[in-house]
């Protein structure tokens, strides 16, 4: 499986398209990084200047381009073999199914978290470099929850590889993953436990529970609270790596019968 | 039940017997493909879960779903099969689970009541003023919350906010779930209808209004004296209604003026009144309870003396030759008014009263009763119409400190003033024209300010019955899980850094009224039997008597 792991590192590492997506979506988090600067950010009256740590408590946008990222990684990763038959040729030539699962599967999801994470690490640095960070919310606590979002990163990339799997054909499998994903988000949703769905629990993360005072000539101020819901943080944890696993084993199961084509 | 679960058990069961034929049919047709068939049922309960919310009793449905993926798994017909059944039966356990279960879709109070409690402790602005003491108000209404939580009431648990937001005596600290529940809790609280309302007029009389038909032959009728309510005086019966305790008053002197409101829903089956007949003797009888509550009667009785002129909002209509009344029903105009400080709305203001002007009005009564407040920045706009020339003080926005998250006091004890807001007048009724503001104890908040700041002016009259509420700070909501909190949240300061105009411990605001107009018999009579709008009366009497 080791092997299999630095074939697929090597795939990668050698596909320029891989590269371009990259470079593209890094490209849109500095932009997003850099629109209050771009905004005029800087000229506004002391106390209502925006900074990095403003940027940090609307994050949903980078989420979205995570996730977007992710669907496209996660179904060339593991679908795009597939449809070049590579992944059958490698069972033919007595590779085990196992083994050409959960390589793919372990660099998919590796990759999606280190992109996701990287992707927003890189909105907030833009930012910081020309706004400054700013007093909304601490350093340390925009950085436990961008951590914390590994955990629905992982359990949205596990969806991912099972739908690839599924699928099989690296296109349309982005395109019906990715938009699952949208199509949820467009659904109201009643759930008070907040981990029902990946994209939810990810929203949940990146929210900052507000209070606010205002003047009748003072602007708003918003003062930012970063503790999270106590119960949420194990919630999610649980949730996030049970899901996850759930959706490698039916992901595997799927394949371990599957009719190779 | 609600419909998602209906839909989540249904479902489980029908797909469960699709399932079921199709393992057979899938054995004949060998394809892997077919295998994802046995994803549907989880995939289905998922999303509908996630439109209706997780609920406990609904796990055996829940499971039942997930275990129709071992269909998946182990592809032979004997697991596909066995699975369905489970499946099936699973989410049939879920129905009675959910049909007779008081757990089901339960609303945690107890949570609701900290999280308000925890948010309000740590955000009201008026706790030193108003000198609140959050533990022991904590001790009373947790064990109180708990006893909702456990009887999952969701009436009993408006009323109980309700209760909690009049301990701070601030009209701005409101709890309010959806619109059928409050006004359940109202009529629950209310207490039974026995066909009147009891008055107190400003000699300290108490007298009957709003009275049913039905009582004229007991010998009751519109402004009938009433000594005793079940053995107890008015003011003193007033305690044993719930109502009582959940109607918010800032202002002690306002309280007093609704001494005996509450009185006549007290009782059981009957109730006994001591009233004086129209020869001048006491009689006593006893009062069959009629149908409906007391809520409606005393709401319609509130509303001849408290509400204001039935007009559309913000319309000037004219009273006479010369004087018009502006009624301004709620402190706001429209959306694109609030981002330019309500400028628009002045200058169409303007260009009405100079065509009034031009038909010979002279005086504008701006009525403000029962004026749910709204955006300070109107209040400066319309104040800024009819000022006298020249600059006028309106309030002080307070400092806040960003870096301990709190307003800061100076070494006086006095809070630190950001800036002072002031305004300049335009005097659109010129030097012979007055205004006589009219106000009522709901005139909230932004129609305080608007009290507070036309008062300090020459050529206005502040007139009512009460004074406005006394409620004047910012405020924000929070979102519980059965309703909404709001609370004063953002501080106004009178220049010196006192808090603006709110009631202190002693419920004393800082309004106060040109001319209080005694709600005496004539008032009484002109309102309830003669139907007039008695303060509107008072006031164009005053404009056309009034020396300039």
């Amino acid at each position: 499986m080791k092997n299999l792991i630095k074939a697929q590192l090597y795939q990668i590492a050698h596909t320029r398209v891989y590269y371009l997506v990259l470079i593209t979506f890094i490209l849109l988090a500095v932009m997003f990084g850099a629109i209050d600067y771009l905004n005029g950010a800087d000229a506004l009256e002391e106390g209502q200047l925006l900074s990095a740590s403003d940027l940090a408590t609307r994050m949903d946008v980078v989420t979205i381009l995570s996730v977007m990222g992710m669907a496209l990684f996660a179904s060339f990763i593991c679908a795009d073999d597939h449809y070049d038959k590579t992944a059958n040729y490698e069972i033919l030539s007595g590779g085990m199914r196992k083994q050409s699962f959960f390589a793919r599967a372990f660099v998919s999801i590796v990759i999606c978290i280190v992109f996701s994470i990287s992707l927003e690490c890189v909105s907030l640095i833009t930012a910081t470099i020309l706004t400054g960070w700013g007093d909304s919310v601490p350093v340390s606590a925009v950085v436990s929850r961008i951590l914390l979002t590994a955990f629905p990163y992982f359990r949205l990339a596990c969806l991912f590889v099972m739908l690839s799997y599924f699928i099989k054909r690296p296109g349309i499998t982005f395109l019906a993953v990715y938009g699952l994903i949208q199509g949820f988000s467009m659904i109201p949703s009643n759930d008070r436990t907040g981990v029902l769905f990946s994209v939810t629990t990810l929203g949940n993360i990146m929210h900052y529970d507000e209070w606010h005072v205002f003047g009748l000539e003072c602007d708003a101020q918003f003062i930012y609270l970063t503790q999270l819901d106590g119960g949420f943080v194990p919630r999610c944890i649980i949730v996030s790596l049970l899901m996850g696993i759930t959706y490698l084993a039916i992901g595997y199961s799927y394949f371990h019968k599957d009719d190779l084509e | 039940m609600e419909i998602y679960d209906i839909i989540i058990i249904a479902a489980v069961v029908v797909i469960s017997a699709v399932l079921w034929w199709l393992a057979g049919y899938a054995e004949k047709v060998r394809n892997s493909r077919w295998r994802l068939c046995w994803l549907t049922p989880a995939a289905l309960v998922l999303v509908l879960a996630y439109i209706s919310g997780f609920e406990r009793l609904m796990i055996p449905a829940y499971i039942g779903a997930a275990l129709m993926i071992l269909g998946l798994v182990f592809p032979d017909i004997h697991t596909r099969r066995k699975s369905s059944i489970a499946a099936a039966v699973m989410a049939f356990i879920s129905l009675p689970l959910c049909l007779f279960n008081k757990w089901y879709r339960s609303v945690d109070y107890v949570k609701d009541f900290n999280t308000g409690f925890e948010s309000m402790k740590a955000h009201y602005v008026l706790s030193e003023h108003k000198g609140v003491d959050w533990d022991e108000l904590y001790d009373r209404y947790l064990p109180q919350f708990k006893q909702v939580y456990e009887k999952q009431d969701a009436v009993e648990n408006e009323i109980l906010w309700e209760k909690f937001c009049c301990e701070f005596n601030d009209l701005h600290v409101n709890y309010a779930s959806d619109e059928e529940i409050v006004d359940k809790a109202h009529r629950k609280a209310s207490g039974n209808d026995y066909g009147l309302v009891i008055v107190t007029l400003s000699d300290g009389r108490t007298v009957a209004a709003q009275v049913d038909e039905s009582l004229a032959s007991k010998g009751i009728h519109e402004g009938t004296e009433i000594i005793s309510w079940n053995g107890l005086t008015p003011a003193d019966a007033d305690k044993n209604n719930e109502l009582y305790s959940i109607t918010q008053f800032a202002d002690e002197d306002n309280r007093k003026f609704f001494e005996g409101w509450f009185a006549a829903g007290t009782g059981g089956d009957t109730a006994e009144v001591c009233y004086m007949d129209d020869d001048g003797k006491e009689q006593t009888i006893t009062l069959k309870k009629l149908e409906g509550s007391y809520y409606d009667r005393y709401d319609e009785a509130y509303t001849k003396v408290a509400d204001g002129m039935k007009v559309g909002h913000m319309t000037l209509n004219k009273l006479n030759d010369t004087t018009a009344c502006l009624r301004i029903k709620f402190m706001s105009f429209d959306s694109v008014s609030e981002k330019e400080k309500h400028q628009g709305m002045k200058e169409e203001l303007r260009q009405q009263i100079l065509e009034l002007k031009q038909q010979g009005i002279r005086d504008i009564v701006i009525d403000l009763r029962c004026n749910t407040g709204g955006s300070g920045t109107m209040v400066k706009a319309i104040a800024e119409l009819f000022a006298p020339e020249g600059e006028h003080y309106y309030v002080s926005d307070a400092y806040f400190d960003r870096e301990t998250k709190s307003y800061i006091k100076e070494t006086d004890g006095k809070y630190k003033v950001h800036h002072d807001i002031v305004y300049n007048g335009d005097n659109i009724l010129g030097d012979d024209g007055r205004v006589v503001l009219l106000v009522s104890d709901h005139s909230v908040s932004a129609s305080d300010h608007m009290t507070h700041v036309l008062n300090e002016l020459d050529n206005v009259t502040v007139m009512g019955f009460t004074e406005s509420s006394g409620s004047a700070q910012g405020v924000s909501p929070i979102k519980l899980e059965s309703g909404f909190l709001s609370y004063s949240s953002s501080l106004m300061l009178n220049k010196d850094g006192t808090v603006f105009i709110d009631c202190d411990d002693k419920m004393q605001s800082d309004i106060s009224l040109d001319i209080k107009v005694p709600f005496d018999e004539k008032a009484f009579d002109a309102i309830f039997k003669e139907d007039k709008d008695y303060l509107m009366d008072e006031s164009t009497k005053l404009l056309e008597n009034m020396e300039r």
